[in-house]
């Protein structure tokens, strides 16, 4: 009988002995970063004072910032969660009941705070990047911690689109938006939707759904008239929601027809909406110190011959048709947010980024002159005035908010 | 006889003690050096395992109960799926609860680790010492300085600085009721 009790817990410690693993944890960290291939940097040939995104960042590895980070083992089991910093590091604790056999780090197209995700336009599932597997090791600490070294997704000859996509929706948010208290507090969980090219003509803003649409890989590589240009949309409507009239195309004076170019003329309602949606990115591209701002819609740099924001043409010196440029637009609100004085006429006023989104904020509500949803009809049945809702309007929703007076530069830069 | 069974139950010891040693490391191993071409200088490495993030996703499983797809080949993740919260409140910083991650005592995101999962905070106990829940995240409690649109004035919500980048997530993460102005640093 002995015999037996010995053979059976012999048994059982062999059956069970092997499954008796430890429970694991560790610390990893590492560095993220992608081949960055975003046009429209400032070039070593300009003075770049104040430019966020020097030519230096341009073509070779740049962190991936403040991004989701998992650790992850090799069946693809959450082991531990933490996020990126500006500089790509990351340090992640990880728990496993038994010893993974091997991991691996991801990295989720979606900013710490969620402030925005990218996700395929197709299926609405959020784009990830993973590295390689390597040994996960049990017991490293917080002050020693497992180092997997650092991780580029792309290259020169085959960027990879959803990073730079991720990069560029994060440089505007932190140069720009999250100067706004009030975009801090209700800009959230905005989906970017990567890549649509048949809702919009080319890329959309949406906020009434609460989304973005980027039409194309190679549109993730023209930030400033992308992404970062529909997240000023966007912006503008959190700002405060408006029904959009979007009056495109100036009778008799349409160049590029549906859609809009900086110096095609257009009704007001829309050459203003595109001209301070343009406004928001190149503020998030420069500082208000910057001499030369540029915008434009390239992968590579903006050329200033054309795309020079800080140009104005001057009191009087209007041409036909300017005030009806988004780009007139685009000069007004930056010779206001601007801390350079123009040579041509007083130009001493320099405000906050968080100026602009409290103007809008305060629109009155209602469809008259002045008012935020002013180029509709009273029972909102039909746009009655496309020209409502214009740098104009604007000029004075900001003297009423602020008490400032921005006449030199509305009439200096023709938008009005 | 006795001593044979001993003998043969010791030896069985031994040898699944060896084979479990074997597929583990002991927890005082040091840490390895990391793998990459060089320690300085360009030690970017470029993964040619690290997919083109157009096709990118885990593979089905990855997450538990969730909504994973898988067309043609590729893999997706599912769509985040967030924990509701009152509408009243700062609707930023929502927990997605389309997967789970396991743990023991301790989570990232300033998640709280509840019943062995980590996930949003309903009280101040699922948090750590020194914590409090507001908002489903454990904040030091030193950084609370509301932890309801109540606590704040009227068109304001209280709201969460963000996660920081140490393990827990929550080095910098306060609490503040939302301006129109600028933002708070």
């Amino acid at each position: 009988m002995k015999r037996a009790y010995l053979s059976l817990t012999l048994l059982v410690l062999l059956v069970l002995l092997p499954c008796t693993a430890f429970a694991a944890s560790g610390y990893v960290s590492g560095t993220l970063k992608f081949w960055n291939k975003q046009g429209n940097y400032c070039p070593n040939t300009r003075n770049c004072t104040g430019a966020t995104y020097p030519q230096s960042q341009y073509d070779n590895a740049q962190p991936v910032k403040e991004v989701q980070v998992q650790v992850l083992d090799n069946t693809w089991a959450v082991l531990g969660e933490g996020t990126s910093d500006t500089s790509g590091n990351f340090k992640i604790y990880w728990y496993r009941s038994t010893l993974p056999p091997s991991g691996m780090i991801l990295w989720k197209a979606r900013q710490k705070d969620s402030r925005w995700q990218i996700v395929s336009a197709s299926t609405g599932g959020i784009y990830v990047n993973w590295t390689g597997t390597f040994t996960l090791i049990n017991g490293t600490t917080y002050s020693n911690p497992q180092n997997v070294g650092t991780f580029v997704w792309g290259s020169s000859a085959s960027p990879n689109h959803v990073a730079n996509l991720y990069d560029g929706a994060w440089r505007q948010w932190n140069y720009a938006l999250s100067g706004s208290g009030h975009l801090s507090a209700n800009m959230t969980n905005v989906t970017i939707r990567a890549f649509d090219n048949t809702t919009c003509p080319s890329s959309c803003s949406r906020g009434w759904f609460n989304d973005i649409l980027i039409d194309s890989p190679q549109a993730a590589l023209t930030p400033q008239g992308r992404i970062m240009h529909e997240m000023g949309h966007f912006a503008v409507y959190v700002a405060k929601p408006y029904n959009p009239a979007m009056g495109y195309d100036y009778p008799n004076q349409c160049r590029y027809c549906g859609t809009w170019g900086p110096t095609t003329q257009e009704w007001q309602s829309a050459a203003f909406e595109e001209g301070i949606a343009s406004f928001f990115a190149t503020a998030a591209m420069y500082s208000a110190a910057n001499p030369n701002p540029t915008d434009c819609l390239s992968a590579g740099y903006c050329e200033l011959w054309w795309n020079n924001i800080e140009t104005s043409t001057g009191w009087g010196s209007c041409s036909a048709g300017e005030d009806r440029w988004p780009l007139s637009h685009e000069r007004y609100l930056w010779d206001v947010y601007d801390s350079v004085v123009d040579g041509n006429y007083s130009d001493t006023i320099s405000v906050p980024f968080w100026y602009f989104i409290s103007s809008l904020l305060n629109y009155p509500t209602g469809t008259n002159d002045q008012q935020h949803d002013e180029p509709w009809n009273a029972s909102y049945s039909a746009i009655d005035d496309y020209d409502g809702r214009s740098s104009g309007d604007f000029y004075y929703n900001f003297y009423g908010r602020f008490g400032i007076d921005t006449a030199y530069q509305v009439v200096s830069n023709c938008p009005w | 006889m006795r001593r044979l069974w001993v003998a043969a139950g010791l030896g069985a010891l031994v040898l699944v003690g060896a084979v479990t040693y074997l597929r583990s490391e002991p927890p005082t191993s040091p840490p390895r050096p990391p793998d990459r071409a060089t320690a300085t200088g360009n030690t970017e490495k470029v993964l040619p395992v690290a997919p083109s993030a157009e096709l990118t996703a885990p593979r089905r499983g990855f997450i538990r109960g969730g909504e994973g797809v898988e067309e043609s080949g590729r893999h997706r993740a599912p769509q985040p799926r967030y924990r509701p919260r009152d509408p009243r409140e700062w609707q930023g910083m929502l927990v997605d609860v389309s997967y789970q991650v396991v743990c023991k005592d301790f989570c990232g995101l300033a998640l709280a680790c509840v019943a062995g999962v980590c996930g949003a905070c309903t009280s101040d106990t699922d948090c750590g010492r020194h914590e409090s829940c507001v908002l489903d995240h454990c904040l030091d409690t030193s950084r609370v300085s509301c932890r309801s649109y109540r606590d704040c004035g009227s068109g304001s919500v209280c709201m969460l600085s963000g996660l920081s980048p140490d393990p827990r997530g929550n080095a910098e993460l306060r609490s503040f009721c939302s301006s129109e102005g600028a933002a708070s640093p």
